[in-house]
């Protein structure tokens, strides 16, 4: 209960914070400093989101998890979803330390071209440790192979088992399924023309009508050779699609208003 | 048995110009002949543009063709390109696409150097804030900071002299999603700070045609048939330039497709008519 009452008063604050920020004049702004402000609250707002994913994932562990240990129904697609997850994460992060491990010896390298080693291992000593055992006198020779060293090691890890297994599950996997999956969506459409697209009234009629001379429009026909035609399609977009789109949207927006005003004055129920 | 046809018809419609590789002439579309007329007329040598392909591997059919009309068009008028992203999935087109311009314009001996005349910053997480601090900084080069492979922009000649968004003579944003484009709109105030195009692809054309209208986007690229056009009339204002055939065929591709779909709505309706089905 007092979680509940804590949530609301957190959610009047901040939307209270952001309503004000809006609607106050240039004036109040400066006197408040709120330019100072904005930034703070709006590094708040992204640590927030990312708890959120951190959420997402455990929750993804817990409900695909329960199919895979209780082997229900489709326990495989599970599988498949939480091992293509870890397996993923594990080769991003590795690549990530390997090649930013390297790519931080090699600015200490460049460093001490400008810096004593003796300054620079006292603000990183666990790089300075690294570079030592490689070249102990530090002579330029040494340090420039090492150099070259780190950078081959950079490369040839772009070409590597692990970087050679996330391009499989990227490029080799999630790529030509996700572009399969909209490709199907042309099958969908073509049976749907087929089955669905009937005129049984006078607004079918005219959907029918408009879809025909927007696509027809689009297309190198003899009809889209004919100004009028073009023009015709033109206003059809830019007049009755526009207006339409424009009522959707002010509606979704109107109700968006409603739902966060709800939220911002602790009227909706929390679970 | 009649599902199956449907779907053969549809594999036939658009597989015969890929087969036989023959192309139609793509018809005038209004919008992207304004939006080639926009840059064409206001775009100049060195003016620094930024492109964003925040498309995957879904819409690349519609938005990767534009993508490469308008950068084809920036290289050749030899204005500064940053190109980066704020869709994860969008990274391997970022470089594919770049590299075939690259070539493309290389064959006809218009020589474009990577970090001279175009820079790839690559993916950037999260859009909201990285646009907002568009506007607030002094040197975007330093707030963008590396390239794709990591490599600092200030290594590079395109990156040796800092600017802010005044300096930004257009964005051009190419997505399949409508969200993205309103974070653009809201975050860059677009119309009275910065010039934004857009390339959208044929379900988001109604919703794009909203902030065509209003100002806030300078031009419009509808899907496939405005980078068919766009191609047209580059081959027009550039005239020893080789047509991307691939482009047209996937365009006369999907003619047939939607005269498939047309020929459809058709026979359903007046087999509907006549209690046939």
């Amino acid at each position: 209960m007092l979680a509940q009452y804590l949530l609301r008063f957190l959610a009047f604050i901040f939307g209270g914070y952001f309503v004000f920020e809006f609607f106050s004049p240039q004036s109040w702004k400066e006197s408040l400093q709120l330019e100072k402000i904005n930034p703070v609250v709006l590094n708040a707002l992204t640590t927030v989101s990312a708890f959120a994913v951190g959420l997402g994932v455990i929750n993804l562990f817990i409900t695909h998890g329960k199919r895979v240990f209780g082997l229900y129904r489709r326990w495989f697609f599970s599988l498949v979803l939480l091992s293509s997850f870890l397996i993923t994460t594990f080769c991003g992060f590795y690549s990530f330390v390997y090649i930013e491990s390297r790519n931080l010896q090699i600015k200490f390298l460049e460093a001490l071209e400008t810096n004593s080693f003796e300054v620079l291992s006292i603000k990183h000593p666990s790089i300075a440790r690294k570079i030592f055992l490689a070249c102990p006198i530090q002579d330029s020779s040494c340090l420039q192979i090492l150099k070259d060293q780190l950078n081959r090691e950079i490369e040839q890890s772009k070409s590597g088992l692990v970087s050679n297994i996330f391009k499989v599950l990227s490029e080799g996997l999630l790529f030509p399924l996700g572009a399969a999956m909209f490709s199907l969506l042309a099958f969908y459409i073509a049976s749907a023309s087929y089955r669905a697209f009937r005129f049984r009234s006078l607004f079918g009629l005219v959907l029918l009508a408009s879809a025909l001379i927007v696509i027809l429009g689009q297309n190198s026909l003899w009809l889209s050779q004919f100004e009028f035609f073009l023009d015709l399609r033109a206003w059809l977009l830019n007049n009755v699609s526009m207006a339409a789109f424009r009522a959707i949207t002010f509606g979704a927006l109107i109700g968006g208003l409603i739902l966060a005003i709800r939220i911002w004055l602790g009227m909706e129920k929390l679970k | 048995m009649k599902l199956l046809a449907i779907y053969a018809g549809l594999i036939l419609a658009v597989g015969v110009p890929i087969f036989f590789s023959f192309y139609v002439r793509p018809p005038l579309n209004l919008a992207a002949d304004s939006f080639f007329k926009n840059v064409e007329e206001t775009i100049n040598q060195g003016d620094i543009t930024f492109l964003s392909f925040d498309f995957g591997p879904g819409t690349v059919a519609e938005n990767g063709p534009q993508a490469q009309v308008v950068l084809e068009h920036l290289l050749r008028k030899k204005a500064k390109v940053f190109i980066l992203s704020f869709y994860a999935l969008s990274q391997p087109f970022l470089v594919s696409i770049s590299k075939a311009v690259e070539q493309k314009l290389q064959k006809e001996g218009v020589f474009v150097t990577y970090g001279q005349d175009y820079v790839i910053i690559g993916f950037k997480p999260s859009p909201e804030l990285f646009l907002q601090s568009v506007l607030g900084a002094k040197d975007l080069i330093e707030l963008m900071g590396r390239d794709f492979r990591g490599t600092p922009l200030k290594d590079f000649e395109i990156g040796q002299s800092p600017f802010d968004y005044t300096a930004i003579k257009a964005w051009f944003q190419f997505s399949g999603l409508a969200d993205m484009l309103q974070t653009y709109i809201r975050f860059l105030e677009t119309g009275k700070k910065l010039k934004l195009y857009h390339g959208c692809t044929s379900i988001t054309v109604p919703e794009s045609y909203i902030y065509l209208d209003s100002g806030q986007i300078s031009g419009l690229l509808e899907g496939l048939a405005g980078s068919s056009w766009y191609e047209s009339l580059l081959s027009k204002y550039f005239p020893t330039r080789e047509p991307n055939q691939r482009l047209l065929l996937q365009f006369t591709s999907l003619t047939f497709g939607q005269l498939y779909i047309i020929f459809l709505i058709i026979l359903g309706n007046l087999l509907s008519f006549f209690g046939r089905d």
